[in-house]
């Protein structure tokens, strides 16, 4: 395959559903009748239009097309006006798009926050507007019709195109899942840097050791400390709401909208409690090794504590629209656990959000390919498990290991050999024994 | 003529960006003309690129580490970090094997092109971290020295701000007098009958008297937003705010700059410059149409929020209350201590030796570029070779105000091919 010349061309796409960029890559003397469509909600748009693996795919005779969001350059920490729902839109118009190129079999790929993003977007595209609950979730939104500015034909509902296929690799639970997952539970008052010790993961007290970044909790901590994150939560919400109600009244400093400032959100007991979702519950396939038990090999987060105290990582900020869209979500009451493998293990209102992953997935019924590197320190093994049990409705479901990988599919330690050769052959397979 | 565009992936020693290459069929093309906004939606596409193209001067649009912050969630937007990215874009025209690159901006976009080309040309040397609000010293290489940056050969500014700071000041509201609250003055609102605003037309004919005290107030305004941010960083360099490193800032009503609704400012230049089409040197007559921006004052969209050291670097300059003038034509008129803000365009083109061109439409309705900016930073500029051509109807983003000017983005494109032909040849 080496040496054919991939052609990468940039294209503006603008259709009925939006306006985005993104830069279409294929082999001009090989056409495909499969691409495979990428965007984040928030990465940099250099990375985002050069993401892997959409640079690899169309040597192997998938084309791509990565493309840039209406958010897109938005970086964690600034992604303050990004609310959830307007993104199936974007995602709207690159299926139109590749559809109208002639292109037969459109795959949605989400990497991490996009994982969530691609189950969102399929699941409204197979079932319309239905998936809002009629406004139930905490964002109030309630579909692509005339009251927000979206009409379909003759004024009615606006129906997405749905794709034939979705890959999540090292996808997250949910934009409000990953939020909560990490969110500082010993801040009792978000106007004040009083920090509860009790609750306080960076406490020696508590089992954190200062000297190697590292700790060892144990049960009654982690429980307490579960509760204490639902609880924060809860906090967010209500003022959040109270806050939005007050500029609904007509009584904010502001006429439509306000910000939430949100501190020490980088305070996640995985990140540097390595006993935590050490392992998968049942046996999967593990490349390169066959069926197995998944076990991490994750490291430490390095120097987590003072990422959680610093603006730069551990602060954010968002509209109230924002925030409820994007990073709320409701627990059923002190049942929250982050590493439950099923949905009714995890303690979690999903139909509280319209961002999350397992919530998204019971809808989706076009084959599925979950991937989930080990060494992955941001997404656990439990989170793919979780997305492959809420996908009941689907019939053809993967979930694969990719043992000693990172968040991006690099592997931890050249002993691991190259992982995203392995994963770059598991697609090609997948895609080629399904779509080709 | 057919124009070409390819993407390209930029990677080098100084940043990882992409831009679209648009290419006209007459090779070789004169200069390469590079252009990018600090935060508009991607910069890769539309005007001038292909329009420029067409007429046998290539052009490399690029996205820049902020593209698509528009304004309100330009959060972490540090002014000078622009021109990393700058660098890489004219650093890859020339290793396309471009001789001559021409960096351009528009509104925006051209501070951060002028301080980039001054940067590329003095150095370190040109700056004053003594002097401006960010302290920046320079950029440094992995072994402690100074890093160069690539050059170019000429600067093109386009309906430009004076400077992503200076700008800022001028459409703050003055009528704010308490960050935390948000209480006003009503007495400085400029959206109240009482003060001469027209709710019904959305127009405004302001008193002499009440604009002196809406200037000192935006200036007294601004002031007390450094000090707010100043010592938000002391708090938490002692451990005493909510973070170890920066804060956030919220800034709320930053759409209330006088011009924008009262027609009778900024009517005309103080000097004849030339006008297209035709280059006649004229007094230029202001053609702009009322804005009605100030709707979104009261809203979220009207209002900003930054880290701390993004504020400081980005959108707050030094000012004197006593002497704040928004409409002088001279740096030294308004007021604006320029040298406290890396993104002035004044203090960039002050010693600039390069080819300079200043294309600025009639009837500009943005809240923050008037004729008088566009007199003012050609008043500035130190190069022996500057020009200032007025587009006749042109509004901020060059289209016409109104069909009876025609295609004034394309009068726009002829002036700026020929000049860089003229030069560049």
């Amino acid at each position: 395959m080496a040496g054919r010349e991939i052609e990468a061309s940039y294209r503006l796409v603008e259709n009925d559903f939006g306006r985005i960029d993104g830069v279409l890559r294929r082999d001009p003397s090989s056409p495909s009748r499969v691409v495979l469509l990428e965007t984040h909600p928030r990465a940099a748009s250099a990375g985002n239009l050069n993401a892997w693996p959409c640079l690899d795919l169309p040597a192997r005779g998938i084309d791509t097309f990565a493309y840039n969001n209406r958010y897109s350059n938005s970086t964690a920490g600034t992604e303050l006006v990004t609310v959830w729902e307007p993104f199936a839109l974007d995602v709207a118009a690159a299926v139109q798009a590749m559809r109208e190129l002639g292109y037969e079999r459109v795959i949605l790929y989400g990497h991490s926050a996009g994982g969530p993003l691609v189950s969102y977007y399929q699941n409204l595209a197979e079932h319309g507007s239905a998936v809002f609950r009629a406004g139930k979730t905490l964002s109030g939104f309630t579909g692509f019709t005339g009251s927000t500015g979206f009409t379909g034909a003759g004024g009615g509902e606006l129906r997405l195109p749905a794709a034939d296929g979705v890959i999540l690799q090292n996808g997250t639970a949910g934009t409000g899942s990953s939020f909560l997952a990490r969110l500082d539970a010993a801040i009792l008052d978000e106007d004040s840097p009083v920090r509860e010790t009790s609750l306080d993961l960076f406490d020696p007290r508590n089992g954190y050791d200062p000297g190697s970044g590292s700790a060892t909790y144990d049960q009654a901590f982690l429980a307490a400390y579960f509760v204490g994150q639902t609880a924060r939560m809860r906090r967010l919400v209500d003022q959040v709401r109270a806050r939005a109600a007050e500029v609904a009244a007509g009584r904010g400093r502001l006429a439509d909208d306000g910000v939430v400032v949100i501190g020490n959100i980088r305070a996640e007991p995985a990140s540097v409690d390595l006993a935590l979702a050490a392992t998968s519950a049942g046996t999967w396939e593990v490349l390169p090794h066959g069926r197995q038990t998944a076990r991490s090999n994750r490291l430490v987060v390095p120097g987590y504590a003072g990422r959680n105290a610093r603006l730069d990582d551990g602060g954010t900020a968002h509209t109230y629209r924002s925030f409820l869209s994007y990073r709320a979500i409701l627990d059923v009451a002190g049942t929250y656990d982050p590493d439950a493998t099923d949905v009714a293990g995890c303690g979690l209102d999903l139909a509280s959000t319209n961002a999350s992953t397992p919530g998204n997935l019971a809808g989706v019924s076009v084959p599925l390919l979950i991937t989930v590197g080990t060494a992955d320190t941001q997404v656990h093994i439990p989170y793919g498990e979780l997305a492959y049990a809420s996908a009941a409705a689907c019939a053809d479901r993967s979930l694969v290991f990719i043992d000693g990988a990172e968040h991006d599919m690099r592997p931890i330690s050249p002993a691991f050999g190259d992982t995203r050769a392995m994963h770059l052959d598991l697609l090609v397979d997948w895609l080629t024994s399904r779509y080709l | 003529m057919t124009v070409s565009a390819t993407f390209q992936a930029i990677k080098n020693d100084f940043a990882t960006i992409e831009g679209v290459l648009y290419q006209g069929a007459t090779r070789p093309s004169p200069a390469l003309v590079v252009t990018t906004h600090p935060r508009s939606r991607s910069s890769m596409t539309g005007f001038p690129g292909p329009d420029l193209a067409a007429r046998g001067v290539d052009t490399l649009c690029f996205d820049n580490r902020f593209s698509n912050s528009p304004a309100g969630s330009d959060l972490d937007t540090i002014f000078e970090e622009l021109a990393l990215d700058v660098a890489a874009a004219v650093q890859h025209g020339r290793d396309l094997g471009y001789r001559r690159v021409v960096v351009t901006g528009h509104s925006a976009g051209g501070p951060t092109m002028a301080f980039y080309q001054h940067l590329a040309t003095h150095g370190p040397a040109g700056l004053r971290p003594d002097l401006s609000l960010s302290g920046f010293a320079g950029f440094i290489d992995a072994a402690g020295q100074p890093r160069q940056l690539p050059a170019a050969d000429g600067l093109v500014l386009r309906s430009s701000t004076v400077g992503t700071a200076a700008s800022f000041l001028i459409r703050l509201d003055g009528s704010v007098i308490d960050e935390h609250s948000g209480r006003r003055d009503p007495r400085l609102d400029p959206y109240a009958p009482a003060n001469g605003f027209d709710r019904a037309q959305g127009e405004a004919h302001y008193e002499a008297g009440f604009l002196q005290a809406y200037y000192r107030a935006q200036a007294a305004r601004m002031q007390r937003l450094i000090e707010h941010a100043q010592a938000a960083l002391e708090a938490a360099a002692a451990g005493d705010g909510p973070y170890t490193d920066d804060a956030f800032i919220e800034v709320p009503r930053t759409r209330a700059n006088p011009t924008t609704v009262d027609l009778a400012l900024a009517t005309e230049t103080a000097e004849a410059h030339p006008l297209y089409p035709g280059g006649s040197r004229v007094q230029i007559r202001d053609r702009r149409p009322l804005n009605s921006e100030q709707a979104a004052n009261d809203r979220c969209t009207g209002a900003a929020i930054h880290r701390v050291r993004a504020m400081l670097s980005y959108r707050l300059v030094q000012v004197d209350p006593a002497a704040f003038d928004p409409l002088s034509p001279e740096p030294d008129g308004t007021g604006i201590d320029f040298l406290s803000s890396n993104s002035s365009t004044p203090t960039s083109l002050a010693n600039l030796p390069c080819p300079l061109l200043i294309l600025q439409g009639t009837a500009d309705e943005s809240n923050s570029v008037k004729l008088t900016s566009a007199e003012l930073d050609w008043r500035a500029a130190g190069s022996p070779d500057k020009e200032l051509a007025f587009i006749e109807g042109g509004m901020h983003s060059m289209l016409p105000v109104d069909p009876s000017y025609g295609d004034t983005r394309s009068v726009c494109a002829d002036v700026f091919a020929a000049w860089v032909k003229a030069r560049f040849a």
